[in-house]
């Protein structure tokens, strides 16, 4: 359909006398749109707005897909990287939700924990994550919590009701290094305890060699990118994971899930994971025309399986799992139907 | 060593940094970061050749600004602006240029040194400084307020405790409750130093620079003393201090989490407590210079100590070394010390020669750079007005920034004017947020037990000693500091911001409101002191040369440097206000492609009176950079412009 409409704009750009040989390809769909998207993009830049400043996560990510995604975009524009820091995300999602481009040139990527934002009615926020037009997430990022293997205790079943609770660095409110560690607690009984207040996740990590706190709680991803010497020398050791399922690199690992004290606990734990599921979304904003939301969402997917780019990855330790549109939007779905009762209580435990 | 081919790759490396450095807005993280693409084809000492010696270069050049211009390009090089500036203005450019490189490449050696032997053994060390030392360094540097302050001691106490209340502004890190935001999300991060420090010195001295009708350096000055070669002679002179600021910064950079604006501060105000002439700082003292210089190179190599030893980055700058690390197949950590230890050595080196390197070529230019400061300051406006804008741009990428650096300018002519020390208030906005987090985390982990800890005592026991050495060390014939009717008016803002604060912080939980609450007694307290001191004793409005010739004369201007802000008239400043305004609105509507060039040719048209061909060239020049350098090259953001969103 979208087909269609392109070649009228077509038929109206160009001479008549081309427009009844490009409409009569219509029956085929894709050359028409591809060539469109071609007239578009070529000698375009395109931006990847990033919600975070350079050097991070998700900075390191935006760089390297705007590395290879050109190639797969029809025209190649040039793709360039803008930081856009600011309340986690918060400000790169508004601004790319009401004031930037709409013509398909600007692309989005903030933190999926936006969407808890959302949920909990947090202040700022003034989008609404299922009318974006969503290409496609990164990784598969559950939360899992690390512990030294010198701490008291290691073992998940014997932090339940543990005398002595263990301490877990992390940043913040609002930031899953610190709310994972309060949900869980308050959903299991453990002995975890949450100390905020480290500036970076970087500073949590010199804390736990340091050994004023003997873990930490974050995605799977970055804890295999940035730790993976303290697993496979023994320092540490992963003792829980807050999906749904385990997670195919940790069987033995017990879900907190096992642990959940009724069903309030359990819909909590699953909200504390949720986020990580569509680790790393891009997004383009909502109103772009669908003919180029799909080149986009094509050119994302063929990034992701293409073998110089998957090289590079592999080589900074990132392991892509990426999910499509459709799937970012059942779980968008899915986490913003959460009955407004627990959606208070999630917000009540993560205050200090 | 290094093959010929890597050798060449520095080369490049180091030429891009010596640009990146001068240029507005550039520099740091954010221009790593784009240079990552260049570094993939390469191996892994090439690609450290090439970062290491672009970033080691550009921590170097940054404070060419400082000195020539007083427009520092980050807040690590706010300190340089203090001394360096004043010297420039007093016809030594040259020396402080001279002093404050070749301090730079004595840092950067006495960094690379440490790391090369410091290595096997700095683990166990840095792991003895947790989250209460922190907060004993962040306390000893808040002590230097006082020496910062001089003799305006309540003003520089008002000053401090007005930038801790700007550094509360934001998310509270321990409860991610708003504080002082007027709910705007521009707020919620806090307040970013780089728009503030380039509006309180620079957006302050390009001011000053449009009402002036002559050059910013004086005219007709000694000689001798204006080479760079003389600086280097002063570096070699104070050694004793280049090597204790050097060693001030290794020390605070190996430790992840302090920033870099912190330790050019202590060495700053720790060359001022050893220094025979401490009266003389902030009027272009070459030892300020020297200490600052030092300590900006040096930080350097420590702060890849624990990025090479942990593998964990210190900064920003050096996460992105850390996923080239990546990249490249290494694995920082113990293994740098044994497998790779070739590498680990040629990072020494490459930090080594590509100072060194720098540092010669920049001795080849350098007077012809300071050659600018002979030229009529009204030549330079549009292009230090570009400076200010880009310098600010680059915190957030958003016109706020620039709003900032506005506001901030606003505060800096004030305090230039009227006598109040604007280096207390930059030190209390850079360490007010580490300290609140750290005393939190601290109290967190250990209650109070954290207080005595062996290595807390010491630091304590230093700052005490700080606190006391100026005291012991006073000259009894210390005057009184210059009075001035707009004192008592400023002072009755501060006192309606303390009330204003006190009111707002009242509702919040006791955590959040604890710090503010104090800053704003603190305030409130030291305001009225200062009121009661305004209006007691007053002694009527000191006329602008009789200000001049007292001896208490603020931190910032020289005894014998004009004071333009106090002589100007009304219509000096109406029209450099105008001009100012002008191009900001402009930049805001018209974005940078097109105010820059236009601003350029009206100014220099109507303003400074050049012929059409002088403007028209100056525009395009402008034009040509911004758009062939910035927006085509190198991919910068620029303002857009309001009237194309």
């Amino acid at each position: 359909m979208f087909a269609v409409r392109w070649c009228l704009v077509r038929a109206l750009a160009v001479a008549v006398a081309i427009a009844p040989a490009a409409c009569g390809r219509t029956e085929s769909g894709a050359p028409t749109v591809h060539s469109a998207a071609a007239d578009f993009y070529g000698g375009r830049t395109v931006s990847i707005v990033v919600g975070s400043g350079a050097g991070g996560g998700f900075d390191t990510t935006a760089r390297l897909v705007a590395r290879h995604i050109s190639r797969h975009i029809p025209g190649n524009p040039t793709v360039i990287v803008v930081n856009m820091p600011g309340g986690g995300g918060l400000v790169a999602a508004n601004h790319i939700f009401s004031a930037a481009a709409k013509d398909g040139t600007v692309i989005g990527l903030f933190h999926e924990a936006q969407m808890m934002s959302q949920l909990t009615g947090g202040e700022g926020v003034n989008f609404d994550l299922r009318q974006f037009n969503w290409l496609g997430s990164s990784y598969d990022d559950p939360n899992i919590c690390i512990v030294r293997s010198d701490a008291p205790v290691t073992a998940f079943k014997d932090m339940i009701g543990g005398a002595k609770p263990i301490a877990v660095g992390g940043t913040g409110p609002g930031s899953n290094t610190y709310d994972a560690p309060r949900v869980l607690a308050a959903a299991t009984g453990a002995g975890i305890r949450a100390v905020a207040g480290y500036p970076t996740t970087n500073d949590v990590r010199i804390g736990v060699e340091r050994g004023e706190i003997q873990g930490m709680c974050l995605g799977w991803e970055s804890v295999k990118s940035a730790s993976t010497e303290w697993l496979q020398s023994g320092y540490a050791k992963v003792f829980v994971q807050n999906g749904t399922t385990r997670h195919r690199e940790l069987p033995d690992v017990p879900l907190a899930l096992e642990f959940a004290k009724d069903e309030d606990s359990r819909t909590l734990l699953r909200l504390v994971d949720a986020p990580g599921a569509m680790a790393k979304p891009f997004t383009l904003p909502p109103g772009v025309d669908p003919a180029r939301v799909e080149v986009m969402r094509t050119a994302l997917a063929a990034t992701f399986h293409d073998a110089a780019f998957l090289d590079e990855a592999r080589a900074m330790r990132l392991e892509f799992q990426p999910k499509t549109a459709a799937q970012i939007q059942e779980i968008l779905d899915d986490v913003l139907a959460t009955p407004p009762g627990v959606a208070a209580k999630y917000r009540e435990i993560i205050q200090p | 060593m290094l093959a010929p081919h890597t050798f060449g790759i520095m080369l490049v490396g180091i030429a891009i940094g010596l640009v990146v450095g001068i240029l507005p807005g550039l520099g740091g993280a954010a221009t790593l970061a784009m240079m990552l693409p260049f570094v993939y084809p390469m191996d892994a000492v090439s690609a450290f050749a090439f970062l290491l010696g672009m970033h080691a270069v550009t921590a170097t050049t940054g404070d060419i600004t400082s000195v020539l211009f007083g427009i520092p390009g980050e807040a690590t090089s706010a300190a340089t602006v203090l001394d360096g500036y004043p010297m420039t203005r007093r016809g030594e450019g040259g020396r402080a240029l001279g002093a404050v490189l070749f301090s730079s490449l004595i840092g950067a050696l006495v960094g690379a040194a440490v790391l090369a032997v410091s290595v096997p053994v700095i683990r166990p060390v840095v792991l003895q400084l947790g989250p209460p030392e922190f907060l004993m360094l962040t306390v000893l540097g808040l002590s230097f307020i006082v020496s910062l302050a001089g003799r305006n001691l309540i003003k520089g106490v008002v000053m401090a405790a007005f930038g801790f209340l700007l550094a509360m502004v934001g998310l509270d890190p321990q409860s991610s409750i708003q504080r002082f935001t007027f709910g705007q999300l521009y707020l919620w991060e806090g307040i970013n130093v780089v728009p503030v420090v380039v509006g309180l010195f620079g957006g302050a001295e390009v001011l000053q620079l449009m009402m002036t009708k002559q050059s910013i350096a004086r005219p007709g000055s000694d000689e001798r003393l204006a080479g760079v070669m003389q600086g280097v002679r002063d570096t070699f002179e104070h050694w004793g201090l280049t090597l204790r600021a050097s060693a001030i910064g290794l020390g605070i950079g190996v430790i992840p989490g302090m920033g870099g604006a912190v330790s050019q501060f202590i060495a700053y105000a720790h060359a001022q407590h050893t220094s025979r002439h401490p009266e003389t700082f902030g009027k272009g003292n070459v030892e300020g210079v020297l200490a600052a210089g030092a300590v900006n190179n040096s930080r350097e190599g420590g702060n890849l100590i624990p990025t090479v030893a942990f593998g964990i980055p210190g900064s920003i700058s050096m996460a992105i070394l850390l996923s080239v690390f990546l990249l490249k197949g290494l694995v920082p950590g113990p293994s740098m010390l044994t497998s790779h230890l070739d590498i680990t050595y040629s990072m020494v080196w490459v930090i080594v020669i590509s100072n060194i390197i720098a540092v010669l070529v920049s001795f080849l230019f350098l007077n012809q750079l300071v050659r600018l400061t002979y030229v009529r300051a009204v030549l330079l406006v549009p292009f230090l007005m570009v400076l200010t804008a880009f310098g600010a741009y680059t915190a957030h990428n958003t016109f706020a920034d620039i709003l900032l650096m506005l506001a901030a300018t606003v505060v800096g002519v004030a305090a230039i004017r009227w006598d109040w020390p604007r280096a207390p208030l930059l030190l209390a906005l850079v360490l007010g947020d580490i300290a609140e987090r750290y005393l939190f985390l601290s109290y967190s982990l250990y209650e109070w037990r954290w207080l005595g800890r062996p290595l807390v005592v010491a630091f304590a026991a230093v700052t005490v000693g700080g606190l006391l050495w100026p005291v012991i060390r006073r000259r009894h014939d210390a005057p009184r500091p210059a009075a001035y009717r707009a004192d008592a008016l400023i002072t009755i803002g501060f006192l309606a911001l303390a009330a204003w604060v006190l009111y707002e912080a009242w509702g919040w939980p006791f955590r959040t409101a604890v710090f503010p609450l104090a800053t704003g007694v603190v305030l409130l307290v030291f305001s009225v002191v200062k009121l009661g001191s305004c209006l007691v004793p007053f002694t009527g409005r000191v006329s602008p040369g009789g200000a001049k010739d007292a001896p208490g004369r603020p931190a910032e201007t020289d005894d014998d440097l004009p004071d333009i802000f106090a002589t100007a008239s009304r219509a000096e400043w109406l029209s450099a206000a105008g001009w100012m305004a002008a191009f900001f609105v402009l930049l805001w509507l018209a974005g940078a492609l097109v105010a820059v060039p236009l601003f350029a040719l009206v100014y220099l048209l109507a303003a400074a009176r050049q012929s059409m061909a002088l403007a028209g060239v100056y525009a395009f020049i402008c034009w040509l950079f911004i758009y062939g350098l910035f927006d085509r090259a190198l991919h910068v953001p620029l303002p857009g412009g309001a009237l194309f969103a």
